[in-house]
């Protein structure tokens, strides 16, 4: 599902990422601070490696020999990210739907984040959970073949977290969305039941296990 | 955190003294020497540049001008302007200032005449396209302005209000004409001398407007300009005058 | 003495007219050179940057000179306009529309262009992720963004029409109901020896409006 190959510098970081695997979900684990983010705005098009590629779900999304740079809107994703970038000038049901396609999930997500209540409301008034949900949501009505979520729980209420987490397992495993989730709380990965790749410093470059 | 007395810095008093350096540099500046400054109608500029270097070479008196509508010299005048001779295309400036006991001396000096600029087979028959623009000097203060309203108000011309573009003196006129802005333009025939060759220009009869009369105003009276105002009145710069297109005996 | 006579509301009238014209057509091509100087970088970036800079930092009058070179009747696009559309540029209220419009234009521009910079590119960079193109972009985000700029850029232009003089005498004129605009007429009669109650009812409606579009310009930048 996964097979990144790839080497990625600017000047405080410098990274070679091996990775090759055939799991749905897959858990980049690190220190804070090591570079998981980074590799996750690679793979979402918003930085680009210097040398290799990236191939997720049978698509190569980057090849820097055979020229092939797929620009973010088009790589189908869906980017939760660790500061939301909720658009505040929008409505909350602006926020949701604006990656959404004509025909889209709109109504299951709605309901599966259970966010009905909310979507009369100013995104300036929502609370730090209520904002998380409606950034979980606006990537995911868009249905996308790839998710990358970025640290997006700490915010829910602990016992709310696992439901969540565990309705979002199920969608992403009946969906077959390829999902890269980055976290330093083993225990959400283990919750997803996903393949734990190790994120971290050796002699000053970022390797993945 | 100590603070300093400011009068006592030196970075104060250092720039102090530049700007009292200043102060002796400029009010060098304003000492009058040798020069006399002249403010003169627009229309002469031409003659003008050519006299003031015939007398430069014969005398080491600094000439400076101005020039404009003169009215605009005039009311400049009252706002006391340093001229020290003022020559007015009309009597009106003069005698306004003569008014104000800002004249110490008059004489008249020469004398000009109009044309009109624009194919046309007769300016009584005059009318316009709703595109075309009849260019004229601003009647408030350039006198050029008056005697063309004179003649077209003899010739009880009917031109619209908004196709009238009033230009602030002769020399403005001159340059929208230079680039064919004006349809239509009345200005001295001492100016047309400079217009491109393929330009309609008709005189307009002298009987259309009143006698145009410059006059020469000395403002401070002494020996430089007692002198510059008499050799302005010499055959030779007459002929200069004449070259020009003015009309010098009337 | 303090009444406002017809000759006055003529002006003033002319003069808002002239104002709001030249702004609104002002705004798209700001909009845009704002846009791409915000957003791109392209060869030649810099000179383009330095023209539009130009009526700020050249004297009116030149300005004025270089439109009677492109839109007088001899000019580059004037003769043009005229030979085929027998429409004249210079010299009527159109020129003081353009000439206006050109003073206002690098004022508008940074304006929108200080307002679209300070969008903070995370949003944009989120917008990518979710789909949208370059249009839907501009629609979605920058645009509703940059609004402060577009209204405060909208008044500033405004702002300077009114107070326009140089360009307008040059390539306009001070042609009474066409042209002659606020200061234009203000001016006009300095030139008059006799007028001083004019100069002063038409100076005291000049402050009256500038304050009025600085107090509404405030307003609508909170």
């Amino acid at each position: 599902m996964i097979h990144l190959d790839f080497t990625y510098q600017n000047t405080s970081l410098s990274m070679q990422i091996k990775v090759k695997t055939k799991s749905q979900i897959v858990c980049l684990y690190g220190h804070s601070g090591v570079g998981k983010t980074t590799i996750l705005n690679i793979i979402a098009g918003i930085k680009e490696p210097h040398h290799g590629f990236i191939d997720i779900a049978g698509r190569r999304l980057f090849d820097r020999n055979k020229k092939i740079n797929i620009t973010s809107q088009y790589r189908d994703i869906g980017y939760i990210f660790q500061d939301l970038r909720l658009f505040s000038h929008l409505s909350v049901k602006d926020n949701i739907t604006f990656g959404a396609l004509k025909h889209n999930n709109y109504d299951a997500i709605i309901d599966l984040m259970d966010i009905d209540e909310l979507l009369n409301k100013n995104i300036r008034s929502l609370s730090g959970g209520e904002s998380q949900k409606v950034s979980i949501a606006r990537a995911l009505v868009k249905n996308p073949k790839i998710l990358l979520i970025d640290e997006s729980f700490h915010a829910i209420d602990k016992q709310y977290r696992d439901q969540l987490i565990k309705k979002l397992h199920k969608h992403i495993i009946e969906n077959q969305i390829v999902t890269i989730l980055v976290s330093h709380q083993l225990s959400d990965a283990k919750k997803y039941s996903a393949e734990i790749i190790k994120i971290k410093k050796e002699k000053g470059i970022i390797v993945a296990r | 955190m100590i603070i300093h007395n400011p009068l006592n810095s030196i970075i104060f008093k250092n720039y102090l003294r530049i700007i009292f350096g200043f102060f002796i540099l400029f009010s060098q500046a304003l000492k009058a020497n040798e020069n006399i400054y002249i403010g003169y109608a627009s229309s002469l500029h031409n003659a003008m540049k050519e006299i003031v270097n015939d007398y430069e070479k014969q005398s080491d008196v600094k000439l400076k001008f101005g020039m404009g509508a003169s009215g605009n010299i005039a009311q400049q005048i009252m706002r006391d302007a340093p001229y020290d001779i003022f020559i007015s295309a009309n009597k009106k400036w003069i005698n306004y200032l003569d008014k104000h006991q800002k004249i110490k001396e008059r004489q008249p000096w020469i004398s000009n005449s109009l044309s009109v600029i624009g194919s046309l087979k007769s300016i009584e028959n005059l009318t316009l396209n709703a595109n075309e623009r009849f260019c004229l000097a601003d009647p408030k203060n350039a006198p050029l302005g008056l005697y063309s309203l004179e003649a077209i108000n003899t010739l009880n011309l009917k031109i619209p209000d908004n196709q009238i573009i009033f230009l602030k003196d002769a020399a403005s006129v001159q340059y929208y004409l230079s680039i064919n802005e004006c349809d239509y333009a009345i200005t001295y025939s001492s100016n047309i001398l400079n217009l491109e060759k393929n330009i309609d220009i008709q005189s307009l009869p002298l009987n259309l407007y009143s006698d145009i009369t410059y006059e020469i105003g000395i403002l401070k009276l002494n020996k430089d300009t007692k002198d510059f105002v008499n050799y302005l009145q010499q055959p030779s710069v007459l002929g200069i005058l004449k070259n020009h297109g003015f009309i010098i005996d009337r | 003495m303090m009444t406002i006579s017809d000759y006055e509301i003529t002006v003033l009238l002319l003069s808002l007219k002239v104002a709001s014209i030249s702004s609104i057509i002002a705004f798209f091509p700001s909009l845009l050179i704002a846009y791409f100087l915000a957003r791109k970088n392209f060869f030649g970036k810099s000179f383009v940057d330095g023209l539009i800079h130009l009526p700020l930092v050249l004297p009116p009058v030149v300005i004025g000179f270089f439109l009677l070179i492109i839109f007088g009747k001899n000019g580059l696009v004037g003769d043009i306009f005229f030979s085929t559309f027998n429409i004249r540029i210079s010299f009527t209220w159109i020129a003081a529309v353009i000439a206006s419009a050109v003073m206002g234009f690098p004022l508008f521009v940074r304006s929108i262009r200080q307002s679209i910079s300070e969008i903070d590119p995370k949003l944009i960079e989120a917008a990518q992720t979710l789909g949208a193109n370059k249009l839907k972009i501009f629609k979605k985000i920058i645009f509703p963004l940059s609004k402060k700029g577009i209204i405060t850029g909208f008044i500033l232009s405004f702002s300077r029409s009114l107070g326009e003089f140089g360009a307008t005498i040059t390539f306009a004129g001070n042609i009474f109901g066409e042209t002659q605009t606020l200061p234009l007429a203000i001016y006009s009669s300095l030139q008059d020896p006799d007028s001083n109650l004019i100069v002063i009812r038409l100076v005291g409606i000049s402050i009256f409006i500038s304050l009025a579009a600085l107090m509404i310009s405030n307003r609508l930048s909170k």
